[in-house]
């Protein structure tokens, strides 16, 4: 699947960078997602998804004895696979690039870092 | 936290309803990590939030279902089920593939729609009435049983005697019941005067052959049909509807028909049909007819008689025990029969299906018509196959990146097959709809006397046609681009942009083999309808032996009780024509007992006073028998059929019947006595062999009579013998001589002489107020009538000829148009090295010449057979008739010049330095 994941990695949406961060950042199941991200679930379960099948995440069932030990269903954790982590930096410098915008950079400074 | 308990089941449910629309082995999964997602919410959150939530499983279902369809379209594994399922997706793809472009889209659409359309519309009236079984219960054990009397001379098919019907339905094992009915005419009294109504006479075994139901009172009973019965009768619901204000309590009064009092016992259901009864023609009335065992019988063959099939037993096997039983007949009926009488004539009876009868030709009409839809939805087929041919060549680039990407053959197959099915489908829709309002306007086209065809409409059976119908073009359409693209050379489109490969140059044979085959068709198509145009035209210009035009018909029925001897129906029918002579416009007025065209002539025994034409008709095998008819005088004259040697008959004949003239047809002439000359010879009407004999006074014309079934129309002369209204006093045989039911023509200078019909309407009540008047038309329709059927089929072919024509030219011009845009290359280097407009031109349409002509010649034989189907209804015109071949060539070569013309004009333009710069 190299075509897809290429495709997968410079179509990365906003979005997308978002969820993958959180990720990054430790945030490894959809509640947690979203809560971090500030995204709905509407959104953030149809990105995982996508993610997923690009090949960009991983995904994988917690122990059910651990989870029913504390008494709640077992989650599913997602983690950037390599290539997700490649085009998290690639989105990553693009969106400082553009926060940069809003930061009193001149645009041809941001253009000329990307 | 009392609303997480209320909200979470609740959320759970959405969740789950979700969860439907997601692909089902995804399912179990998003739903085990949307409840863990629920419980989050449901501590961390509120209720509200969660609900809303949980409406996000909508999306996430939504993604997992498109991920799934994008799985299918480019690395589906092939599984029989994974390859079904994904035709849903494939025809949705498909649709918004064709919407994207309109134009091939709607054209393909709309050829496909004419040509499925067409064949459905037909296919409803050859189902209703050839494919449907009658309507009767165990219709398909009914038979029709009829005599062939090949010796006889004028009518070679005789319906039943009376004395056949009380044998066969005692001594035939083979059939289980026999029935026999009689139409008849007759006057009853009704509050607004005088009404003509149609009787038909029925034996009770009719009631359960036919299924008969009452909708009020009760059936014919055995009770009825005995000679001392009182007359009773059913009346049919229209009549009941019509004539007696649908009156409840009308059963048990009475009817007077003919000056008889008749008892109404019930009311017949209008789905009660007699079998070769038009629904124009259906009777008023239903009475018993009553055969008489202890009573005389006679070789009087008037009545058609069913029966009905004991299980298991074919019309063979029944027809076989038939003709074992007929030599018994002059032992059980003497007076009947003489003992050589069956094998004299060849007299066999003969058993075939009811439905076979009753259709007569119309179901090899049907099938020929149906035929001609059939090659045009071929042509249309051929049109979308070729565009569709186009299309796919053109995403061949697409088809092998899809490939390439890892889709394999039965995924791509799959798809090119959507995208067919999605066109012909669409058609078959669009086509129900053509059928839809095509079958009542063929139902409309078609003559009212065509049996079974009138009320037909879409049933169930036209939809699974249409349907059926639409698949198979679907595969058909498709068949070719599914070898090409999912065959070795798939690939082959990602490098294969250039002309002229051999990939392309298969196609290119492909799209001229389907021209030519279009061609071929359309010219079988077109030769078939120009031969029954042919044939019309032939019978438009037949000699009926009368002048047709400005003839009013109308029938004329006296009651046997007022006038109940001869004395007073020919003062009745003298005065009447001469009120009617001087109606203005009137040029000439008479009856008859027949008229030509509509009428059958009979066939009754005569008598001469020499024997030598005995002799000669014993010699000849024939019989003595012709149409014995009653004329008054004015009949040849209004009818315009020429007085070819002595005289027409007067009123000095009638009014002193012992000159006892006669004038006889040009055939009966020929056939009594040939070479001699007929004038002063003696004739004895119904077989009289002694004096006193009647005298010919006249010769006149011979005219054209009903012609026998399987005969074509037109085709038959009738032998005739016209007698006067009143008989000869002197004469002994007066059994059958009474005139009171006859046919009225009135000859005037109009082109519509029924509009003459009040004054003649008046001129009858003037001599008698209680005679009515039924049955009025003009002699050019009763012509017309003859032929309508074979007009019938010769319009639809017609159209169906012209629709595959234009095609044709359709297709020819997509080929040609096509091929020079793929030459314009070359064209343009042809025209850099100074080749001239006008020899582009030629090159182009010489192009299109040589698969006209290959169309052609391939055409010729598929019409040579298609024409010999057809024989049959041909007439006057031979199914390998030279100019009808080269007429109908000639209009395919002439709309191909045409269609190939505009494609050759534009690549005589083609700038030679803009066409060098392509690419």
């Amino acid at each position: 699947m190299a075509h897809g994941q290429e495709r997968a990695e410079a179509n990365l949406t906003y979005n997308g960078a978002l969820v993958l961060q959180a990720m990054v950042q430790g945030h490894p199941y959809g509640f947690e997602i979203m809560r971090a991200a500030r995204l709905p679930s509407g959104t953030v379960y149809p990105l995982l998804r996508r993610l997923e099948a690009a090949g960009l995440v991983a995904s994988r069932w917690e122990n059910p004895g651990k989870a029913q030990g504390e008494g709640r269903p077992p989650r599913r954790y997602y983690e950037p696979t390599p290539a997700g982590h490649a085009a998290l930096a690639e989105a990553r410098e693009r969106v400082l690039a553009q926060q940069a915008l809003f930061e009193g950079a001149t645009p041809k400074a941001a253009g000329g870092e990307g | 936290m009392w609303e997480a308990s209320f909200f979470l089941p609740l959320a759970r449910v959405v969740v789950r309803g979700a969860a439907l629309l997601a692909p089902r082995h995804r399912r179990e999964d998003m739903v085990r990590e949307w409840d863990g997602e629920l419980e989050e919410e449901a501590r961390h959150s509120g209720g509200w939030s969660m609900l809303r939530s949980a409406f996000g499983a909508f999306a996430d279902a939504g993604e997992l279902r498109a991920q799934r369809r994008r799985e299918r379209e480019t690395q589906g594994r092939w599984t029989m089920g994974g390859w079904m399922s994904g035709w849903g997706a494939d025809l949705s793809v498909a649709a918004r593939t064709l919407r994207r472009s309109p134009g091939f889209t709607v054209v393909a659409v709309v050829t496909l729609a004419l040509g499925i359309g067409g064949s459905t519309a037909v296919f409803t009236l050859l189902d209703r009435a050839v494919l449907k079984p009658l309507p009767y219960p165990g219709a398909e054990r009914l038979v029709r049983l009829d005599n062939q009397v090949p010796g006889v001379g004028p009518n070679e098919v005789w319906a039943l005697s009376t004395a056949q019907f009380v044998y066969f339905s005692d001594h035939a094992k083979d059939l289980e019941a026999v029935g026999l009915y009689r139409g008849m005419g007759g006057n009853v009294m009704t509050p607004s005067g005088p009404e003509r109504v149609r009787a038909v006479r029925v034996t009770q075994s009719m009631m359960g052959l036919l299924g008969a139901r009452a909708l009020l009172g009760r059936l014919i009973t055995p009770d009825d049909d005995t000679p001392s019965a009182p007359m009773v009768a059913l009346i049919s619901e229209g009549f009941w509807r019509r004539v007696m204000g649908a009156d409840p309590s009308v059963v048990g009064t009475t009817l007077t028909l003919n000056d008889n009092p008749v008892e109404i016992i019930g009311v017949m259901d209008a789905g009660t049909q007699l079998p070769d009864w038009s629904a124009a023609s259906a009777p008023d009335l239903w009475m018993p007819l009553t055969v008489d065992r202890a009573g005389s019988f006679s070789n009087n063959h008037v009545y058609p008689g069913i029966g009905r099939l004991s299980p298991g037993v074919t019309p063979q096997q029944a027809q076989a025990e038939l003709a074992r039983l007929t030599p018994e007949l002059p032992k059980a009926f003497p007076q009947a029969y003489g003992p050589t009488f069956f094998d004299r004539y060849g007299f066999r009876t003969e058993v075939k299906p009811l439905k076979d009868d009753v259709l007569g030709d119309l179901a090899l009409d049907l099938w020929i018509v149906f035929g001609g839809v059939a090659l045009v939805l071929l042509i249309a087929a051929a049109n979308v196959a070729n565009l569709f041919l186009v299309r796919m060549e053109g995403r061949r680039r697409e088809l092998g990146i899809r490939s390439a990407l890892g889709a394999d053959r039965p995924a791509i197959g799959r798809y090119v097959l959507a995208e067919g099915m999605a066109l012909s489908l669409s058609g078959g829709v669009l086509a129900l709809l053509v059928a839809y309002w095509g079958v009542p306007w063929l139902t409309a086209l078609a003559p009212d006397d065509l049996p079974r065809v009138h009320g037909a409409h879409i049933g169930a059976a036209s939809v699974a046609f249409t349907l059926g119908l639409s698949v198979l073009v679907g595969l058909a359409l498709t068949l070719y681009p599914l070898i090409a693209h999912t065959g070795a050379g798939a690939t082959r489109g990602l490098s294969d942009g250039s002309r002229g490969s051999s990939a392309g140059r298969g196609r290119q044979r492909l799209r001229s083999s389907l021209v030519i085959a279009q061609v071929a068709l359309a010219l079988t198509l077109t030769v078939g309808a120009g031969l029954l145009v042919e044939t019309m035209r032939g019978l438009r210009h037949t000699d009926v032996g009368a002048d047709p035009h400005g003839v009013l018909v109308a029938d004329l029925y006296l009651s046997p009780q007022r006038y109940s001897d001869d004395v007073s129906v020919w003062s009745f029918h003298r005065d009447v024509l001469n009120h009617i002579r001087a109606v203005p416009g009137v040029t000439a007025a008479g009856m008859g007992e027949e008229i030509p065209v509509a009428g059958g002539y009979g066939c009754t025994v005569q008598g001469f006073d020499d024997d030598a034409v005995y002799a000669r008709i014993k010699d000849a095998g024939l019989t003595t028998c012709a149409g014995q008819e009653r004329v008054t005088p004015g009949y040849f004259e209004a009818l315009g059929i020429p007085v070819l040697e002595g005289r027409d008959l007067t009123e000095a004949d009638n009014d002193d019947p012992t000159r006892a003239a006669v004038v006889v047809s040009k055939a009966f002439a020929d056939r009594f006595w040939p070479g001699e000359d007929p004038i002063g010879k003696g004739v004895g009407p119904g077989g009289q062999t002694k004096p006193p004999f009647y005298h010919v006074v006249g010769v006149a014309g011979d005219v054209a009579r009903l012609s026998d079934p399987g005969r074509p129309p037109l085709s038959q002369k009738a032998i005739a013998v016209y007698y006067p209204v009143r008989r000869n006093p002197d004469d002994t045989w007066n059994r059958y001589w009474w005139a009171g039911q006859m046919t009225l023509v009135v000859k005037s200078g109009m082109d519509d002489p029924t509009s003459l019909f009040p004054a003649i309407r008046k001129a009858v009540s003037e001599v008698d107020p209680e005679v009515p008047l039924a049955g009025l038309t003009d002699m050019q329709s009763v012509v017309g009538r003859a032929t309508a059927t074979i007009s019938f089929v010769s319009l639809l072919l017609g159209i169906a000829a012209g629709v595959a024509m234009l095609l044709s030219a359709v297709g020819l011009y997509g080929v040609i148009s096509y091929v020079v845009t793929r030459r314009t290359r070359e064209i343009g280097m042809r025209m850099a090295i100074g080749a001239q407009p006008g020899m582009v031109q030629r090159m182009v349409v010489g192009s299109s010449l040589v698969l006209v002509i290959a169309g052609l010649a391939l055409g010729v034989g598929l019409a040579r057979l298609g024409a010999g189907l057809m024989r049959g209804m041909l007439v006057g015109v031979a199914p390998t008739d030279p100019a009808t071949y080269v007429v109908a060539a000639g209009a395919l070569v002439t709309v191909a010049l045409v269609a190939s013309w505009i494609p050759a004009w534009r690549a005589s333009r083609v700038d030679p330095v803009e066409a060098l710069r392509v690419d």
